[in-house]
């Protein structure tokens, strides 16, 4: 604050001790002019007395500005603050209602637990208040209690206020005491939903406000009709609202739609046809961000129903103005609606975005990826596709080339036979490619592809040959699918392959910087030894095309449980929504239920385990963490745990660092401890099950602790590194094990004893 | 779009506190809050900033962070953003600060830097009753109205020009005199004609021309949007031509009339007169609001515009094409500022080019223009009247060393163009009578409110692929 602030203020505050009770306009200038500074980051404070005797005004205007004054001043200054009580029980009688709600508004708003107290009163009365607007700021305040000093409210007296103001003439009224109701008894579930209730929101529909409409066609989604004419009163009900001109009633009525089907699934198809001309109108119809939303949630639907678009396929081409998240959405939706009849044009549109994207790289690549997920998803249009493929070879555009032949390796995993078509053009992209500084990922696709049809191919040894000139440039995952492509091609032709493997083996096992490509090589070396015989049974075994696949059925069950958070985020992130909080989901999680908030997951630590751990420790949080839920239902059967530990075990810290080393993961379980640790307690814990704490050491709020158990009458050491953070209060437990077979064991052992 | 990322960066390494404006609001279940800093503090700004800044291509309208959902919306180059951590519509989001950022825009008259800056007060006394607690309110200018203090202040517009052009046309005012507060009590007073009522029927139209000149797209979605300066409650009946509403079905096929595809209506809006007297009927709220927003496609939608371009002929070291553009619409309006534009190839180095002039009156109208770094040729027309022809012939020169014919001939193309004709309607729809009638008939002496109506017909993309 500047010193010219300061006088500033100084000045004010002297003016405003001067100022007269009639002269109004002086008054509402210096006011205006302390909010003036006050918005410009000045430290206002030393007038708060001035202000709180000038709030005795009844110029709404000047109240409003005094108001908004102590709401910032308030919390730091509450002593001061309690003398604007009074103005505001004389405020809460006012005769003019604009006056009384304000002062509601504002007094609940003050975060100042002691003033709450005192005025809370004044709230509760005002719920009886004649005006509807008061009365509805009333009830929003009393959320705002309740945020505050929970336990001084009745809230029993409160619920059965809410109810009755359900029956209230004003929309707003309706609306607020629903969200009051949603927010205050939460725990309890919220509104009780029960056919009464729903046809008395039902008949006063017409007379609810836009927000209202959504929150209530919100309850009714949540309702589970007692029969079928029940359902059908309902959804005649909401059928009205589907062309609606706010976009949120449209999809609030279309998700009571799509909930009450779960129990009429016979009409599926006929209600989601029925939800698909609404959503098209929005689509054309609204501004860019919520068409982004309404083609999140039409592609939701088209992997269900693609049939319901198959003649809309044009309203999905791109436009001039799209952005480049819309055409991303637009693209996945189009590789998805594909039939018969639009099959060539929306492979001709997907082609010209290759062609024409005007320099947008990434739209080139994301269209010729959507063309191969409809040549594999529709084999029968593999050819033509394939063929626009390999119209864009012409143009010698480094990029679409690169992305052609990764795509087309693709294809040719599922379908081996389609190699015919491309065969002729391999030898001339394969000279695009190697010349030019093409990623790597292109270049293995090519030598895989060189391998794999080696017969077909005429020119595969000479393509390898040429890759093989320039072994050093290659990157690694290059060179080992070259090794075993050469290999693969040597089988097949070993006259003309023989020169060209033996110097390809020479710089594998020169090339020291890298362990894998040396060590497949000398694997290679040493088979060729034993004769040619065991190479075409290793080749032949590596023949089996690895399937590549979209996880369809995976994706139908993600689909269902997305339907079920229609007309939510979720649907814009395309996962559940407990699946991208789960650091904030495993927190509440801790409250409901204690004895599942310990899952564990096994199969994905596992297989996850072969892979270099340094790396992939974040991964498999994270893993383990979506694993969790799926998995709580085997949580719940209850495990014998036959381990005893033996208290006698005695490790060295040398020995424990070399067994360390050596040792992998072989599960990673965590915790959610719920309250703070200490690390000397957790020692003694730990000690009590016989399980020895070697090192421990403490980092800001992270705990790290090195322990290690053996098992009674025997000789196999569990070790463990414990990782807890106090913040978030998981901890993560990585476990290495002289015996794997005990792990499953011993982890259900580790969790009792901390627990 | 992309200004707003600029500019929005240079304020954050500006770091000069006090004039920055922002106006963003943060939530628990969805808690607001205005702020005029922009200061190290306040983590939202900071999130949306490096978004903004981080995403090389568009920031996404919605995304997550650190378990925050953040909802931005762009309007008018200014940034609007909404926090929430819990799992709610996101249309509910979206609409929600659209009907804030439409409540801004009745009160101040316009949106942009300057007016929020002067209105601030007044804004933070709209949204503390638009929104509660993160609960929304009564959202609607006419009742908010009452409860609002501040005097927006409103920013000098209007060019002398179309001042001029007002006057002299008594039944036409500029397209910025819907640019006022419905809270402006003073000014509207001293006017005698303190009713007024604008209508606008804004059509867009979606239109894709293969290399036939074989229309494979064409979509039009329209919306009749009405700004209402009405102080009497009344009644507003809007007559039309004949419309029909439904899918495009065989049994539609003997009816006469426009078929609408479909519609999505505004909830006091009335349509059971639209079969039988084609009349719609509403009573307006104060301020905007869209009456009405519907889609048509395939036929039923006129083509203003046929392009026929003609490739003559690709050389190693030139490319001729002619290019006629024939307009499709009554003689006597005229589409304006109409640009049409394609992409050449990369190897074109100059452009040499005729431009057929009809009339002699009309030169200076239109302009060539090839710019090098989009690689794109320009060709813009000032004034294209209705049923006319416009040609131009150009030489792309092309540097030399040229030899993969085929190759080029791919990289020219397609050709857009962006356009607005005003008082023409590509549906045909027309708005044929606007009636309004008091609510209490004892107010007989009130005159009849001045109303407007106006026709407009817009581009959203346009194109043919060669």
């Amino acid at each position: 604050m500047t010193t010219l602030d300061l006088v500033e203020i100084n000045r004010i505050k002297q003016q405003m001790k001067n100022v007269r009770n009639k002269e109004i306009q002086k008054r509402k200038k210096l006011i205006q002019k302390v909010i003036d500074l006050m918005n410009q980051g000045a430290n206002v404070s030393s007038l708060l007395p001035e202000m709180i005797k000038a709030s005795q005004t009844t110029d709404l205007a000047q109240k409003k500005l005094i108001y908004l004054f102590l709401l910032t001043y308030s919390s730091k200054y509450p002593k001061t603050a309690l003398m604007a009580v009074n103005t505001f029980a004389r405020d809460t009688i006012s005769t003019f209602p604009s006056i009384r709600g304000l002062a509601i508004r504002t007094m609940s708003s003050l975060n100042n637990p002691e003033l709450l107290k005192l005025i809370m009163h004044h709230v509760l009365r005002s719920l009886k208040d004649p005006s509807a607007y008061v009365k509805s700021i009333t009830i929003i305040s009393l959320i705002k209690l309740w945020k505050v000093i929970p336990d001084r409210l009745n809230l029993k007296q409160i619920n059965y206020t809410l109810y009755e103001l359900l029956l209230d003439n004003d929309p707003q009224v309706i609306l607020n005491s629903i969200q009051a109701i949603n927010t205050i008894f939460h725990g309890s579930g919220g509104i009780a939903i029960n056919s009464k209730i729903i046809s008395h929101f039902l008949n006063r529909l017409t007379s609810l406000s836009d927000w209202g409409l959504g929150v209530v066609f919100g309850l009714i989604s949540k309702y589970a009709p007692e029969n079928e004419k029940e359902s059908l009163l309902i959804l005649n009900q909401c059928d009205d609202f589907l062309r609606h001109e706010n976009s949120f009633v449209v999809l609030s009525a279309a998700k009571v739609l799509v909930n009450i089907i779960q129990d009429l699934p016979n009409l599926k198809i006929q209600i989601f046809q029925r939800i698909r001309d609404p959503l098209l109108t929005l689509l054309s119809c609204t501004n860019q961000e919520t068409n982004f939303v309404v083609l999140k949630h039409i592609k939701l639907i088209a992997n269900q129903f693609p049939q319901l678009f198959y003649k809309d396929y044009t309203r999905f081409f791109l436009q001039q103005s799209d952005l480049s998240y819309q055409t991303n959405v637009k693209l996945d939706i189009l590789s998805e609606i594909v039939c018969s009849t639009n099959v060539q044009p929306i492979i001709e549109e997907l082609s010209e975005y290759v062609i024409n994207s005007e320099k947008k790289q990434d739209l080139s690549r994301k269209a010729i990826f959507s063309l191969s997920k409809i040549a594999i998803k529709f084999p029968k249009y593999c050819q033509s596709i394939l063929q626009a493929l390999i119209a864009f070879l012409d143009l010698e555009i480094d990029y679409i080339v690169e992305e052609s032949i990764i795509v087309m390796k693709n294809i040719l995993q599922i379908l081996p036979t389609a190699i015919e078509m491309i065969k002729k053009y391999i030898s001339q992209i394969s000279k695009l490619l190697i010349n030019n500084d093409s990623n790597s990922e292109s270049k293995t696709s090519l030598i895989w592809i060189c391998g794999q049809f080696g017969n077909e191919i005429e020119k595969s040894p000479y393509i390898l040959e040429s890759l093989i000139h320039d072994f050093d440039k290659l990157e690694s995952c290059t060179k080992l699918e070259l090794l075993s492509s050469t290999l693969k091609v040597f089988c097949i032709r070993p006259a003309e392959c023989q020169s060209m493997l033996g110097k390809l083996l020479q710089l594998s096992i020169e090339d020291q910087n890298n362990v894998d490509v040396l060590d497949r090589a000398l694997f290679y070396y040493r088979i060729l030894q034993t004769g040619i015989k065991n190479v075409k049974l290793i080749v032949s075994k590596n023949f089996s095309p690895e399937k590549i696949t979209f996880q369809e059925k995976d994706g139908e069950l993600l689909d269902e449980e997305l339907l079920d958070e229609f007309n939510s985020l979720s649907i814009i992130y395309e996962k559940p929504y407990s699946q991208i909080t789960h650091n904030y989901r495993i927190l509440n999680q801790e409250k409901s239920d204690e004895s599942e908030s310990d899952s564990v997951s096994e199969k994905e630590g596992e297989e996850l385990e072969q892979e270099s751990e340094s790396e992939q420790e974040s991964d498999i949080e994270n893993e383990n963490e979506n694993e969790n839920e799926n998995e709580d239902s085997e949580d719940d059967t209850v495990i014998n745990i036959d381990w005893e530990c033996n208290p006698q075990a005695i490790l060295l810290p040398n020995d424990f660092q070399k067994l360390w080393a050596q040792l992998q993961v072989s599960k990673q379980i965590s915790i959610d401890f719920g309250i703070e640790i200490e690390t000397g307690e957790l020692i003694e814990q730990l000690k009590e099950g016989n399980v020895l704490t070697i090192a421990s050491g403490t980092i800001q709020q992270t705990i790290k602790m090195f322990c290690y158990a053996q098992r009674i009458n025997d000789e196999d050491f569990m070790l463990m590194e414990i990782i807890i953070n106090n913040e978030t209060k998981i901890g993560t437990i990585n476990l290495k094990s002289t015996n794997k077979q005990f792990t499953f064991e011993f982890s259900h052992y580790i969790k009792t004893c901390l627990i | 779009m992309r200004g707003t990322k600029k500019r929005e960066i240079k304020k954050k390494h500006s770091n000069k506190i006090p004039d920055e404006l922002g106006l963003y609001l943060e939530n628990e279940t969805l808690k607001y809050k205005i702020s005029n800093e922009i200061s190290e503090k306040t983590k939202t700004w900071q999130v949306l900033f490096n978004k903004l800044k981080d995403c090389t291509l568009d920031c996404p309208p919605i995304f997550y962070e650190d378990g925050v959902n953040y909802i931005v919306v762009n309007a008018k180059k200014l940034t609007f953003c909404f926090t929430t951590v819990s799992n709610l519509s996101p249309f509910y989001l979206l609409e929600l600060l659209r009907s804030i950022i439409t409540l801004i825009k009745d009160f101040c008259g316009v949106i942009n830097e300057q007016s929020i800056k002067q209105n601030f007060a007044m804004i933070h006394e709209i949204i503390d009753e638009a929104i509660d607690f993160g609960f929304p309110q009564n959202t609607q200018s006419q009742t908010i109205k009452k409860f609002v203090c501040n005097e927006p202040i409103i920013l000098q517009k209007i060019p002398s020009s179309q001042k001029l052009f007002s006057t002299k046309e008594k039944k036409t005012v500029s397209f910025q005199a819907t640019n006022k507060s419905i809270k402006n009590k003073r000014k509207l007073l001293q006017k005698k004609k303190n009713e007024e009522i604008y209508i606008d029927l804004i059509e867009k139209i979606v239109l894709q021309f293969n290399d036939t000149g074989e229309v494979i797209r064409s979509e039009l979605n329209g919306k009749i949007q009405i700004k209402s300066f009405l102080k009497t409650p009344s009644h507003l009946k809007i007559g039309f031509n004949k419309l029909i509403i439904g899918p495009q079905d065989e049994k539609f096929n003997y009816m006469e009339g426009i078929i609408i595809e479909d519609c999505n209506l505004h909830r006091n809006c009335d349509v059971s007169r639209l079969d039988r007297e084609n009349i719609i009927k509403i009573i307006p709220p104060e301020g905007e609001f869209i009456l009405m927003n519907y889609r048509m496609s395939g036929q039923s939608v006129k083509i203003p515009f046929r392009i026929f371009p003609i490739i003559e002929n690709i050389s190693k070291t030139m490319i001729t094409m002619k290019l006629k553009i024939h307009s499709d619409y009554a003689e006597h309006i005229y589409g304006s500022s109409v640009l049409v534009y394609f992409k050449v190839p990369d190897e074109v180095i100059s452009l040499s080019y005729t431009i057929d002039q009809q009339k002699k009156n009309e030169q200076g109208s239109q302009q060539v223009k090839f710019d090098k770094n989009q690689r794109k040729v320009f060709w813009k027309i000032q004034k294209f009247f209705g049923e006319c022809e416009k040609h131009l012939f150009c030489n792309l020169i092309l540097k030399s060393g040229i030899e993969n014919i085929k190759k080029l001939k791919s990289q020219i193309g397609p050709i857009c163009m962006e356009f607005e004709i005003p008082s023409h309607s590509s549906s045909d729809i027309k708005i044929k009578s606007i009636k309004t009638i008091p609510l209490n008939n004892l107010n007989k002496k009130i005159k009849n409110p001045i109303r407007y109506k106006r026709n407009i017909t817009f581009s959203k993309s346009y194109f043919m692929r060669l």
